[in-house]
Parts: structure tokens; sequence; C-alpha cells
């Protein structure tokens, strides 16, 4: 709580700003949305309270690349513990070949207040490492940078079966000649028997998105999924299988979307 | 104030200016040169009565589409020698009509003999209600050459550019021998100058203002000659400048290889003796031309004598920016013809018939035809498009209409383009680089829409420091009216920023830029973004070029 006041109090004078990055195969298959939810390893990137309501240990990995430009990938690691209290750390690389790298460093912190309520923070680093520094030597501001940034979530369980998640996204505002808005989002998990659904409403000073996304139970190990997010369609899949010698769970997790071309999303996640 | 205390202020500040108009028309006698529309190698502007200003006036109704002028100012009496020039020949071309565009300045040379007087020379351009002007001071006496960069003055349309490559004495005037020597001239002895205009494509044409008298012992040259000959060749031209006279021009005094040619006519629109051939011209064969007893009608009349050159035969040659053949040719037909202007040297050019080409890089869809040529230069780059012309045999299993020329290039064959003659059964187009090109059948119809490149500065740090402010897209569309869109997006896949929506551009390099804001103008964070750049054909909404890619924003 000290970390997240200090923050609060120094936000409009520190750190540089990020841009959004689109982690998880799930919250991609259902319409990038997700700040309601808390099933899924990725969720601390989309609401950091979520993991304070999620005791389990995981670990895992996602890699997303289009089809159609193929000098962009990006791919993160996440691990999330419980101890001494619930939080995970979420490193992203995200590369445009013979141009940039840029890593981010996101360390999660959230806590169970009153067991139906969870507040989280997202303390992001951004490591970026042009390559064109080399092209444009004159240019010092394409030398190595590093950037901070950060985000609040609350989640709410409503009821046993729905949540309700808000989150403010990069809170720090100020930049050199213009500001940079920060986005606000509030989302809606419910589960109902087989049928699951997440919404999510976000928007900022300029404009506002609806995303919507759904997924169905088919079998104990397949799970299949669709999403809507402005008019562009994806689906995903995930395969799992709980109960394994070396862990409580390992899921395999697919999305697809025809944004900007055919892009594609794997996560492999293990709960311990 | 008083009326006489008003009076007094009114002769102070006003008499001045007043003695200064009253003055003006005395300055500014001048002689106008006018009609420049009618300009032709036998068009001669006479200046009269030298001793005070020169001003000469020169429009044209066809330069710019418009109205278009040239001026000439001189604020210093013309009792010296000024540009006196011993010039009454040399034309290049037929007329100024041309596209005179990406150039923005002349080059002239002049002598001034009035030192250390501030000589200025104004030179304007009128595009009906546009005025461009440029003006420089001459201080220096002895022959200078001056570049005057011409900018706009009035008019409403910003983007309009003046285009000429060349306003100037070249070389070989300023060396030719007639005024060497002569010290200072007197303008009512001798007098005259050239200035010949050149365009992006060739020079084409001169403009004689003189009231010149030749001096003793002037030497008539004969415009350098061209080495390169078509191997068809049948007819000789020669340029002799438009005082020739004619009546001297009989097959027995120009010869080759001592035979002398069979007939001889002349064309005044270019200055240029035509004559016919008495024999083939083999290859490889160095023929040699000779004059004689060609008379030139001037003041100082002369007659031209054993005045000889030599050429050579083949499928090679010289073709220099004043070459008269320009094209080289095989056998079987197969011809690059170099444009007028592509070139600003003497290059030699040569075709090479090849029989093993690596035929893995064949795409699936292409059919030979077993033609490949190698078209040296393989690394030159023209100015101007230039054309290739390949034959065909018809008797080969191809679809005449589905032919197309390609080029090897690094990553295989690459589609230039073409357009097929089945008549006379050969296809050409035009070209920018030479090479190893073919003759192939495409089971796919398109056109080549355009080519992309990759930003530059990518990363970008639009920080305002100057440096790397912007991303830039560069692309070169080969179809006028050609549509661009380009829209960034962030990796989540929404549009950011749409920078261009169905942008109707020119055929040629066009660029578009990127700031880093989106819609709104709002600055965007650090990140990485997708651009998609798309280019549409006008006449075919199938036939799209897109490229996509990522690209870095910073901000520090």
């Amino acid at each position: 709580m000290k970390i997240i006041l200090i923050l609060i109090i120094f936000k409009d004078c520190l750190f540089g700003f990020l841009n959004d990055v689109n982690v998880g195969a799930k919250q991609q298959s259902m319409g990038i949305s997700g700040v309601a939810d808390i099933e899924d390893l990725f969720s601390a990137w989309w609401n950091p309270s979520s993991i304070g309501l999620n005791d389990k240990i995981s670990v895992g990995a996602f890699l997303n690349f289009n089809e159609t430009i193929p000098d962009y990938l990006l791919s993160s690691f996440a691990i999330k513990m419980n101890k001494p209290i619930n939080w995970g750390l979420l490193v992203v690389n995200e590369s445009v070949n013979e141009v940039i790298s840029q890593n981010r460093y996101i360390l999660t912190i959230g806590k169970n207040i009153l067991s139906k309520f969870a507040l989280g923070i997202n303390i992001k680093i951004l490591h970026l490492i042009p390559a064109g520094y080399q092209e444009n030597p004159s240019d010092s501001s394409l030398k190595s940078i590093i950037k901070f940034q950060y985000d609040l979530g609350i989640l709410f369980k409503i009821f046993s079966n729905i949540n309700f998640g808000f989150l403010m996204r990069d809170l720090i505002r100020n930049y050199d000649l213009n500001k940079i808005n920060t986005k606000y989002v509030v989302g809606i998990y419910g589960s109902f028997n087989i049928i699951s659904f997440n919404t999510d409403l976000y928007w900022t000073e300029n404009n506002f998105n609806i995303s919507f996304g759904i997924q169905k139970d088919i079998t104990k190990n397949i799970i299949l999924r669709a999403g809507l997010n402005r008019m562009n369609p994806s689906w995903g899949c995930e395969i799992k299988f709980p109960d394994m010698f070396f862990a409580k769970l390992l899921s395999f997790q697919y999305s697809n979307s025809q944004l900007l071309g055919s892009n594609h999303s794997l996560s492999l996640q293990i709960n311990f | 104030m008083s009326l006489k205390k008003s009076l007094m202020n009114f002769k102070k500040i006003y008499l001045p200016f007043l003695f200064i108009i009253i003055l003006i028309p005395q300055l500014l006698q001048s002689i106008v040169i006018d009609d420049f529309d009618r300009i032709s190698p036998s068009d001669y502007y006479l200046i009269e009565g030298q001793k005070s200003k020169l001003e000469l006036f020169f429009s044209t109704d066809e330069r710019f589409e418009g109205k278009g002028s040239m001026k000439i100012t001189r604020n210093i009496p013309l009792d010296g020698n000024w540009a006196a020039y011993n010039a009454f020949y040399h034309h290049f071309g037929k007329d100024l009509l041309q596209d005179w565009s990406d150039k923005e300045y002349f080059v002239f040379w002049m002598k001034d003999v009035s030192n250390n007087v501030d000589s200025r020379i104004i030179l304007k351009l009128n595009d009906n209600d546009e005025e461009w002007q440029c003006q420089r001071s001459i201080i220096k006496p002895g022959w200078q050459q001056y570049v005057m960069r011409v900018k706009q003055a009035t008019g409403a349309n910003p983007d309009y550019q003046l285009n000429t490559d060349g306003f100037y004495v070249p070389l070989w005037f300023k060396n030719s021998p007639g005024y060497h020597g002569n010290g200072i001239l007197d303008m009512n002895t001798i007098f005259g100058f050239v200035f010949i205009f050149t365009g992006p494509n060739e020079i084409k044409g001169d403009i004689y203002i003189d009231n010149f008298k030749l001096v003793q012992g002037y030497e008539y040259t004969i415009p350098e000659k061209d080495s390169i000959i078509n191997r068809n060749l049948t007819e000789l031209k020669i340029i002799f400048g438009p005082r020739i006279d004619k009546s001297s021009l009989i097959p027995a005094n120009i010869k080759i290889n001592d035979v002398p040619v069979t007939s001889i006519s002349y064309d005044s629109n270019i200055n240029t003796a035509i004559c016919q051939l008495p024999f083939s011209l083999s290859d490889n064969m160095v023929y040699t031309v000779s004059v004689s007893s060609i008379k030139i009608n001037s003041s100082f009349p002369m007659t031209l004598d054993n005045y000889q050159w030599n050429f050579l035969t083949g499928d090679s040659g010289r073709i220099g920016k004043n070459s008269i053949y320009r094209t080289v040719q095989l056998l079987d037909g197969t011809s690059l013809t170099i444009s007028p202007g592509a070139v600003s040297e003497d290059i030699v050019f040569s075709i090479q018939k090849l029989e093993n080409i690596d035929r893995k890089t064949y795409n699936k869809f292409l059919k030979s035809s077993g033609l490949y040529y190698k078209f040296n230069p393989e690394n030159i780059n023209f100015k101007k498009p230039c054309k290739i012309t390949i034959f065909y045999d018809e008797t080969l299993t191809l679809s005449e209409d589905k032919l197309k020329i390609y080029r090897l290039g690094e990553n295989g064959w690459e589609l230039i383009g073409g357009e097929v003659n089945p008549e006379g059964n050969y296809i050409s187009v035009n070209v920018n680089q030479l090479g190893i090109f073919t003759v192939m059948e495409d089971s796919y119809t398109y056109v080549k829409l355009g080519e992309i490149q990759k930003p530059s500065s990518n990363p970008f740090t639009p920080n305002g420091d100057g440096i790397n402010d912007v991303v830039k897209f560069k692309f070169t569309v080969y179809k006028d009216n050609s549509s661009v869109t380009l829209i960034i997006y962030n990796t989540l896949g929404y549009k950011v920023k749409e920078i261009a929506k169905d942008k109707k551009v020119r055929a040629g390099g066009n660029i578009e830029e990127w700031d880093g804001r989106d819609d709104a103008f709002q600055f965007l964070p650090t990140g990485i973004y997708i651009y998609e750049l798309k280019i549409s054909d006008p006449d075919d909404i199938n036939n799209v070029v897109i490229q996509r890619g990522a690209i870095s924003l910073i901000r520090n």
C-alpha cells in the first residue's frame, strides 16, 4: 500500500509512457477482454488485482505472431506465486527485426482484502534497445532507454460466479508537450455451468470500446472460445490436462484473429 | 502646419521620388524581343542601337502550358562587350516544348568588362499570373559562369516549379575561337550571344539574339559527331546549323570512305543534312565521313573543306547527351534506345545475347521464350527511362498477349512489363536500369503497380529535435491516379492513425510521413506500431500492393 500511495503522489512528475501490449491467448480469443477474469495466468496483466483472488502457483509462456507482419514478434514468460503475498512477474519481449527490441518487466502485486475484494498494482518497466542507433548515431534518443509506468486495478466478486473489475492503465499522464490518455476499463466476468463470458468497456478521453468474449467447455479437456472486438472476430481453443503427475494443470491455448492479417497466439500454463 | 511648410515638407519627402520616377523611363530604354514562341533555328533576334541598356524579353505561349517569358535586364550601358559570342549554329532539337520539371536553375556564361560595376541580371519567367525571378550581380570581369536559381515571385500556386537544367552557353561554345583574343568588343561591330535551353530530355533548341559579325579567321566547327551507328543505318545525319548554304549540299561534297553519298536532303527544323548512304554498312568497321566545299553564309562567308571524322559500326556504341543516333541494335532486331537526356556523358552501350541462364529462378507461372539478352553497362541508372525492344519467334507456343519482359534481379526474374507488337513480333518496354532481360509468358495477367520501401527512420523519436522526428514511408507508383491508403495500428490491432485514405498520387516516387500522433492529434506513447500501406490500381480494384510492417516510436 505504501508503494501505491507513493506512486500516486508522484504520478505526475516521474516516468515515461508505454503503449499497450497484447498478452494472453485466452484474452485474445475472447475479443481482448478479461479485466474481471481471474482464472488465467495472464489475467494479472489485464487487471493486477486478479492476482489477489487467485492463490495458485503458476508458470507460463506466450507467443504472438502475425503472418503478414513477419518482422514483429511478441513473446512473454510469466510466473505467479502466493507467498508472502500474491505476486507475479511477467517478462514481455517485443521485437521488430533489425529495428528494436523492447523488454517489459511487470511486477504485479495483488491483495485480497475482504475475501471478495482485491486490489492490485502493475509496476511496469520498459527497456528499449533500438537497433537503429548505429544508423542514426546523431540521435541520442535512440540509445538504450528505460521507462516506467504503472496500473491500478480492483476486482470484486459480486456473486460467486460474477466478477466486476476496474482498471486504470498507465496512470502517469504528463508528457513533455502533451498528455497521453490513461485508459480506464471496467469489465464483468460471468460463469454459468459450462459457459462463461467476459465483457470489457474501456474508455479514454478520446474514445471508448466494448469487447466481448464467450467460452464453452466442450469436454473436460477442451474449451472453445470466441470473441468480438470492434467488429473483428476472434476465436480460440484450450486443451487442458488436469492432475498431471507433475502439476495440477497443464494447459495449451491457441487464439486466432484477423486483425491486420492472420494473427496467432499460443499460451502455455502450468499450475502447481 | 502652414501651407508653405507643408509644401516644403512635400518637396523634401517626395521630390526625390519624383526625380526617380522621371528618370526611370530614361534608364529603362530597352529593346524587347518578343514572340519567342516562334523559336526555330532560323529565327534571329536582332538587337540594334546598343548604346544603352539592354533588355531582352522573350515570351512564349507554349513553354509552361501557359504564357512564359524570360527577361534579362541590365542596368548599365552596353557600350562595352557583353556576352559577345560568335554563335550561329548548333541546334539540337526542334522546339522548346518540353517538360522542364524538377529543374530550378539556369546556368549561363557571360563576360563582362565593366570592372567592379554592379551590373545586375534579372531573369523573370511568367506563367500565367505567376512570376518567377532571380537576379545576380555581375561584378567580375572576364568570362564567368553564373547559376541563377529561380524563385517564385508572385502567384497563387506555390507548388509550381520552374524547370530547366540548362540555360547556358556550353563548353564548346565558350571555347570557340571567334571571340577569344578579341579583347573588348564593340557592340556596334560584334555582338551576339546564344542561350541554349536544355531540359531533362535533351537540348531542345537555342535562342539567337544577335547582331553579330563573324571575325576573320573564324573556324566553323561541326558539332561533335556520334560514333554510335545503327546497324541498319541507311542514312547519315550531319548537323550544319542554320546558315548553311544549301546549294553547296551536293553528294560530291559529302563522302563516306571516299564514296559520295547518293543524295542529300536538308531538314531545316533540325539544321541537319540527311545523306543517303551509297552502300550498306558492315559490323565493326570504321568509316570515315569527309566534308568539303560546304559553304556557310555569314558576314564573313566561309567554306568547310577537308573536314572529316570517323565512326564505328557494331552492336555497341557510344551514346552521349548530344548524340543523334541513340540506338544500339543486334542483328535479330533486339535494341536499346537511349532517350534524350537519359545520360549526361558519353557511354558505350552494348547488347549481348546469352545462351545459358540459371533457370532455378523461374517463377512456376512463367514460360520462357528462351531469349536472354544482357544490356551493358549493367549498373547504369538512367535519368530518363530508355526503351529496350526484344524480338520473339512467333512460332513459339506462347500467347503473345501475355508476353512480358523480365529482368534478372537479386531475387530472380522481376516483371518489368512491356507492350507487344504482334505484327512486328517484338515487345518493348521502358527501363531505368540495364541488366539481363528476357521475354516470358506469364499465366498471371497483372501489372506491377508499385514498390514500397521499408520505412525510415525506424525507430523514430518525435521530440522536436529535428532528428528522426517522423517516420517516412517511401514508395514508388507506376500508374497515375493510383490510390494510396496508409494506416497505423497499435499492436492490439486498433487503428490509431489514418495518414492517407484512397489518396490519389501521381506516378513516381512518393513519401508519406507520420509524426507519432493519433487521429485526435494526441501524442501516442512509446511502443511498437503496425503500418499498412496499400497501393490500389485505379483501373483494377483487384490489383493492389500491400505492405505491412512494424515501426517503433520512442518518446523520451
